[in-house]
């Protein structure tokens, strides 16, 4: 029995994640008529087992990169690669957290993370353990009857962690996560999203606001502008895991990002960032 | 005097339950709603007994009594409300399960909605109750007739309470389905009906409302075939004022005890709402 083992339990394999690559994408919205670039020419390589962020002002594309590489819409002009093939639609691979936890109201905590283990082909037994391994990764141990409404914020945030990496997908998206909880569950909950990745490892790439948070977690800060979203400087944070937040490099590189981010222009004819995460439903035959 | 002893009598042994018997809170709740029934029949009791004129319309509670005693041993009243009932639950099965599926047709095929959509607004905003005349032509008076009429009754709500539930559900869970790569069958057990279950239990209590009051109406109409409207429709003939109380009171009774399960049921089925309860 040799170290690794005795520090990962079996059910926790090191996945290692996997490399994408996002090559000269483009995204155009429609919206009355009018076209409204959304991103231009978006160049990315994420290195197996990195962990990126990405930061910029409001409706720069941050969030719609991220529904690209995930898959959950496929209109757009370039190549998104991982490990090797392009992707097409969603799958078990690429796994995500979103700003709302999203956790069905009508299933329990157990419930929640076993419905992303539906379309796995695996034996019930495992599927449980898989489950109940995940649910005690995020400290949600105990609670796993609980219904979504009788969690707090941060913890229903860990019950969609737990549910995004059930699947032990190879990259794991964030967009936002802790967006909506309070400043000191936030702290609690980074500090806990590092000890999680520290356990698997995998590749993840995480949008947010909070450049402090982009600069403690990730080994690269990618900064893009808007109108078009563009990545405009790609800032590595060259700090090894588990990092110490009170670290000064941390709070220079911080306020390096934050400089570069205000000087952007701020454009007040900006569509409202929410406005643009809905882009028009689709027509189809069937409503869904 | 009998009826003011027994009714002086009936608040006195509540008050003793109350005391003794009850320590749980439904029962607390349950005691609660039967005060207000319990005041109106004091204030009936009493008003019978200001002459005989009142006693025509408000009959003593003994000749009440005496008279539902009667109507049991005849073993008259059992027949009659099993046929009442059969006909609501029957037309209910029937008018439901064509209303969820129908509603659910339209929820998730958007040309079934475009082209059942007019057809079905325009027959939902005539009254059941002018139907009648034109089921009564095409049918005659029969059983069918009346489960057609009660099922009518109970199938526009159900659908329009199922379209709308499935229609409800939000973007974001749908989104989820799709990164957890569910595909149609997946999406609609787990995710839509789940999120259109409250709006069709609350269809279900209105369409069990309906199919019971529909029943009640169209026996008086139909009149073939036994039930509780036919009972009151004799006795009305026969003047006698104390079987039309009887049967009216069973009738509420019944649908009483009829909203209660659905609601005992959508407790159940909802438990995990957050509900303001």
């Amino acid at each position: 029995m040799n170290i690794r083992s005795f520090i990962q339990p079996q059910s926790l394999r090191q996945s290692g994640g996997a490399g994408l690559s996002i090559r000269a994408v483009d995204k155009v919205y429609r919206i009355e008529g009018k076209s409204l670039p959304v991103l231009q020419n978006i160049d990315l390589d994420v290195r197996p087992g990195e962990f990126i962020s990405i930061v910029g002002p409001s409706g720069c594309g941050k969030s719609t990169l991220l529904r690209l590489v995930l898959g959950l819409d496929q209109d757009y002009r370039g190549d998104i690669i991982l490990d090797g093939e392009r992707i097409r639609g969603t799958s078990l691979d690429r796994g995500i957290v979103f700003q709302d936890h999203r956790l069905f109201p009508w299933m329990t905590v157990q419930q929640n993370v076993e419905l992303a283990l539906l379309n796995r082909k695996l034996p019930a037994d495992r599927k449980r353990e898989l489950v109940a391994s995940h649910i005690e990764l995020v400290n949600l141990k105990g609670f796993e009857q609980a219904y979504p409404h009788q969690l707090s914020g941060g913890m229903a945030q860990r019950a969609a962690i737990a549910r995004a990496l059930v699947n032990e997908p190879k990259v794991l998206l964030l967009d936002e996560p802790l967006g909506a909880l309070d400043a000191l569950t936030r702290v609690h909950l980074q500090n806990e999203l590092q000890r999680i990745w520290l356990r698997h490892r995998g590749t993840v790439i995480m949008v947010t606001h909070d450049v402090e948070e982009a600069v403690f977690l990730s080994d690269r800060v990618i900064i893009m502008s808007a109108n078009p979203g563009t990545i405009a400087r790609l800032v590595p944070v060259p700090l090894p895991h588990p990092r110490d937040r009170s670290a000064p490099v941390l709070r220079r590189l911080k306020e390096e990002i934050l400089s570069e981010l205000t000087q952007e222009p701020f454009d007040e004819n900006v569509l409202e960032h929410r406005d643009r995460q809905q882009p028009p439903a689709p027509r189809s035959r069937f409503v869904w | 005097m009998a009826g003011g002893a027994a009714a002086a009598l009936a608040r006195a042994l509540i008050e003793v339950g109350i005391s003794n018997v009850v320590t749980s809170k439904t029962w607390k709740t349950l005691l609660k709603g039967m005060v207000l029934p319990a005041l109106l029949i004091g204030a009936w009791q009493i008003l019978s007994g200001l002459g005989p004129r009142y006693a025509y319309a408000f009959v003593p509670l003994d000749t009440l009594f005496s008279s539902l005693v009667e109507l049991i041993q005849s073993g008259e009243l059992w027949v009659h409300i099993a046929a009442s009932l059969g006909t609501a639950l029957k037309s209910l099965a029937i008018g439901g399960g064509i209303g969820v599926l129908l509603g659910t047709a339209m929820a998730v095929a958007r040309p079934i909605d475009i082209a059942v959509s007019p057809l079905y607004h325009a027959l939902r905003q005539v009254p059941t109750l002018g139907l009648i005349p034109l089921i009564g032509l095409w049918f005659g008076n029969s059983e069918f007739s009346k489960i057609l009429v009660v099922s009518l009754a109970t199938f526009e709500v159900m659908t329009l309470n199922t379209y709308e539930g499935l229609r409800s559900v939000e973007r974001k869970y749908f989104e989820v389905g799709q990164v957890l790569t569910f595909n149609r069958a997946q999406i609609f057990w787990r995710i839509l009906l789940p999120v259109a279950l409250p709006s069709m239990l609350t269809g279900l209590m209105h369409a069990v409302s309906f199919a019971w009051l529909a029943t009640v109406g169209v026996e008086l109409l139909f009149t073939v075939g036994p039930g509780l409207s036919v009972i009151m429709e004799r006795a009305q003939m026969a003047e006698r004022m104390d079987t039309v109380i009887l049967c009216i009171s069973i009738i509420g009774l019944l649908g009483l005890c009829m909203n209660q399960l659905c609601v005992l049921l959508a407790r159940r089925l909802l438990r995990w709402r957050n509900a303001v309860d």
